[in-house]
C-alpha cells in the first residue's frame, strides 16, 4: 500500500510538468506582453521593452520555462507577479484557503442532499418520491451556475438583504456562494446515486440477501448502499478537485478572493507567474485528491485493498 | 401444527402445494409468459427434481416460491402456493421475511454473483442466523455455529473473515450452500447449484447437498437440466417445457416406463449412452418457441416429432396412471393411461 502511494506521488511530477508547460506555451504565444498591458496604451515603446527586459519577459520561451521551473525546483521560488512585484507564494498561501472552504462547503452540500435523495429516488423508483426529484435536479443540473449565483445574489442580497453580496472575511460571506455552487453539484450527485443504486439492487447478491429474510431496510443498508458507494466516491473526490477550479463565477460572482479570481485576473494581465502558481497548485492538489480517492477505494471495497497489497485476489 | 388440519386427500403430509400457477414478465415492450399453470406438491424430507432446458421457467417457478420474483416485472398472475398449507401469496411482509431463509432457502445458481463482494463471508453467513434467531442465540453462539455451517459444507472456519474474492468458484458454491443451510430450513431449492462448476467439483458439492438433506431430513427441489443428476438425487420429477410440466412422475416412472412425452424421449435421445453405439446423438431440432409468442395447441408441437394435427390445435389433457401424469394427446389410448381429472 504505501509502495503503490509512493509510486502515485511521483507520478505527479510528469503530471506538474506537462500541465505547466501547456500553459505556459498557451501564455508565451498568445498576443500581448505583460508591459504594454500595465504601462497602458500612452507608453512608449522604450519603456515598454525596459519593462521587459525588467521582468525577463525578453528571453527566449524556453529559456524563460527553465528558468522558471529551476526556481521552483531549487528554490521553491514561485517568482513575483508582474503588476504587483510580490511573491506569488504569498498570494497563493493567503488564497488556497479561501477557494478550499468553497469547495469543500459546496461539496459537502451536494452530498449531504443529492446521497440521501439519491438513495430514495432508487428505492421509490417510478413513484412520485422518484420524478418530483428527478426532475428538480434535472433542472438543477442545467442551470449555469453564474445564473443560480445571480439569482441568489438578487433575491437574499439585493431584495431581502440577509447576506452580503461580496467578500469573504465571515462564514455569512460564504452562505450564497455555497449555495450556488453545491446545489448544482448536488443535482449531479443525485443522479448518479441514484443509477449507482439502481445498478446495485438488481445484482445477484442483492436477491441472495433477500433470500436470507433480510427486511428491506437491511437490504438497501448494508448491502446495496457498500457497493453502490463505490462509484460515488470517485466522483465526490473528482468534482470537489473540479469545483476549486470551476468556481470561476461564483468568485467573480461574490468578488471572493480566490485561486480562480488570480488565474483569472493573470490572464487579462498576462501576469504568467500569477496564472502558472495557480495553475500548478490546482493541478498538485487535484493529483492528490485523485489518489486520496484511490485510497479510500481500499477501505470500502476489500478486492481492491487485496489489489494494492499484491496479495492473492 | 398447520399441516393437521390440512385437506384430507393428502395421504402424506405435504410440505409444499403449487397450484396452477402462472408467472408473466411484463415489461413495456412485451409480455413473456414464463410459468403457464405449473402444479406439483411436495412432501416432507421428499426429493423433487424439476428438469428442463434454460428458459422452461424452472428457476423462475422456484423464484415464485419465495416471492423473490423482479419486483418491478415479475407478477404471478394465478395460481396459488401453500407452504406448510399456509399461502405464501397472501403472507405479509413480515411473515414472508420469516419464511425466506427460515422455512425456505435456495442455492443460487451463480456463486461468482450471488455473494456480496463487499462483506466477509462470516458476516453473510451469521446474517441468516441472527435474522432468525428463534432459540435467542448470543453473539458468541451465532459465531460459533458459522463456524459449524462452515465446517459442514467443508471450509476451514478460519476463513470467516475473507471476502467472496478470496475464494474460488467451487468455495463459493460451498458459502452459498453454508449460507441457505445456516437456518436449517425445511425446504431448499436448488438452482442448478452445479452448472457453474466444473465436473470433479460438481461430484463433491452434489454430494455434500445429498448428504445434508439426508442428515436435516430436509425437503428438497433440485433444478436442474442433467438428467444425471436427476437420478442420483430425487424421488420424483418433473419435465418442464415452455412453462408447463409437461410430465410427472417418480425417478423411476421418469427412466422406466413404457410411456413418455415425446419432449422427456428427447431429452433421454440427446444425452451419450454407455452401453449402446450410437453413431451420432438424436438432439431435438429447433428452439423452444419464444414465451412472448407461445403456439396454440401444445407448446411441444413446432418440435415434435410425432406432431398430429389435433396437436397444433388443442391443448392436450393430462393422462396419468399410478401418479405418472404426462400431458400429451398422444397417450390417450396408451395401456392405462386414463385423463386426469384434477386440472394440473
Amino acid at each position: 500500500m504505501i509502495r503503490y502511494v509512493v509510486k502515485r506521488v511521483i507520478l505527479i511530477i510528469p503530471i506538474l510538468l506537462g500541465v505547466s508547460f501547456l500553459v505556459f506555451a498557451i501564455l508565451s504565444f498568445t498576443p500581448g506582453d505583460p508591459a504594454s498591458t500595465i504601462l497602458g496604451n500612452g507608453a512608449t515603446e522604450e519603456a515598454i521593452k525596459q519593462l521587459n527586459h525588467e521582468l525577463g519577459y525578453d528571453l527566449p520561451f524556453l529559456q524563460r520555462y527553465v528558468i522558471y521551473i529551476t526556481d521552483i525546483v531549487t528554490k521553491f521560488d514561485f517568482g513575483f507577479s508582474y503588476r504587483t512585484r510580490l511573491p506569488i507564494a504569498n498570494e497563493l498561501v493567503s488564497r488556497l484557503p479561501i477557494s478550499l472552504k468553497l469547495a469543500s462547503l459546496s461539496i459537502i452540500l451536494a452530498c449531504l442532499i443529492g446521497i440521501p435523495v439519491g438513495i430514495m429516488t432508487a428505492v421509490k423508483q417510478y413513484t412520485m418520491f422518484d420524478t418530483v426529484p428527478t426532475i428538480t435536479a434535472l433542472i438543477f443540473a442545467a442551470f449555469p451556475t453564474f445564473w443560480l449565483g445571480m439569482l441568489l445574489l438578487y433575491a437574499f442580497s439585493l431584495k431581502l438583504g440577509i447576506f452580503p453580496s461580496y467578500g469573504a472575511s465571515t462564514w455569512v460571506h460564504f452562505v450564497l456562494p455555497v449555495i450556488g455552487l453545491g446545489l448544482p453539484e448536488a443535482a449531479t450527485m443525485m443522479r448518479f446515486t441514484r443509477s449507482s443504486m439502481l445498478e446495485t439492487v438488481r445484482q445477484d447478491y442483492i436477491r441472495t440477501a433477500r433470500s436470507k429474510g433480510a427486511p428491506e431496510r437491511s437490504v438497501i443498508w448494508k448491502h446495496a448502499l457498500k457497493n453502490a458507494l463505490i462509484p460515488i466516491v470517485t466522483i465526490i473526490g473528482v468534482d470537489f478537485a473540479a469545483l476549486m477550479g470551476d468556481a470561476c463565477a461564483t468568485e467573480v460572482l461574490y468578488s471572493l478572493p480566490g485561486l480562480c479570481t488570480m488565474i483569472i485576473n493573470g490572464i487579462r494581465q498576462k501576469d504568467v507567474p500569477s496564472v502558472m502558481g495557480a495553475t500548478l497548485l490546482l493541478t498538485a492538489f487535484c493529483s492528490l485528491v485523485v489518489l486520496l480517492v484511490d485510497i479510500v477505494y481500499a477501505f470500502i471495497d476489500p478486492r481492491i485493498k487485496a489489489k494494492y497489497s499484491g496479495s492473492r485476489g | 401444527m398447520i399441516a393437521k388440519e390440512t385437506t384430507k386427500e393428502a395421504t402424506k403430509e405435504q410440505m409444499l402445494e403449487v397450484k396452477d400457477l402462472f408467472v408473466e414478465y411484463q415489461t413495456d415492450l412485451e409480455t413473456i409468459k414464463a410459468v403457464n399453470g405449473v402444479s406439483f406438491s411436495l412432501a416432507k424430507g421428499e426429493t423433487l427434481g424439476l428438469v428442463g432446458e434454460t428458459g422452461a421457467g424452472k428457476t423462475t417457478t422456484a423464484l415464485a416460491l419465495m416471492r423473490l420474483l423482479p419486483e418491478r416485472t415479475g407478477k404471478i398472475k394465478q395460481g396459488d402456493i401453500l407452504i406448510n398449507g399456509s399461502s405464501v401469496l397472501k403472507s405479509s411482509d413480515k411473515e414472508l421475511m420469516r419464511l425466506r431463509g427460515e422455512t425456505i432457502a435456495m442455492i443460487f445458481q451463480d456463486p461468482m454473483t450471488s455473494l456480496n463482494p463487499v462483506l466477509t463471508i462470516g458476516d453473510q453467513i451469521s446474517e441468516s442466523i441472527s435474522l432468525h434467531n428463534s432459540q435467542g442465540r448470543t453473539a458468541e453462539q451465532i459465531q460459533l455455529r458459522v463456524d459449524e455451517v462452515l465446517n459442514m459444507v467443508g471450509i476451514p472456519s478460519a476463513r470467516k473473515g475473507e471476502y467472496p474474492h478470496q475464494f474460488s468458484g467451487g468455495m463459493r458454491q460451498r458459502v452459498v450452500i453454508a449460507i441457505a443451510m445456516a437456518c436449517e430450513p425445511d425446504l431448499l431449492i436448488a438452482d442448478e447449484p452445479t452448472t457453474a462448476l466444473d465436473v470433479t467439483i460438481q461430484a463433491q458439492v452434489l454430494m455434500m447437498i445429498r448428504n445434508l438433506r439426508d442428515r436435516l431430513g430436509m425437503s428438497l427441489i433440485m433444478i436442474t437440466h442433467d438428467l444425471g443428476i436427476v437420478a442420483q438425487t430425487c424421488d420424483n420429477v418433473a419435465v418442464m417445457y415452455a412453462g408447463e410440466l409437461v410430465e410427472v412422475g417418480s425417478a423411476r416412472d421418469i427412466f422406466k416406463a413404457a410411456h413418455h412425452h415425446p419432449y422427456t424421449d428427447g431429452l433421454f435421445g440427446s444425452i451419450p449412452k454407455l452401453r449402446e453405439r450410437v453413431k451420432r446423438l438424436k438432439p431435438i431440432s429447433g428452439l423452444m418457441p419464444d414465451p412472448t409468442r407461445l403456439p396454440t395447441g401444445c407448446y411441444f408441437s413446432p418440435r415434435c416429432p410425432l406432431c398430429a394435427d389435433i396437436c397444433r390445435e388443442r391443448k392436450p389433457d393430462v393422462f396419468a396412471k399410478d401418479g405418472h401424469k404426462i400431458k400429451c394427446h398422444l397417450r390417450i389410448n396408451a395401456d392405462g393411461y386414463i385423463k386426469d381429472e384434477v386440472r394440473s
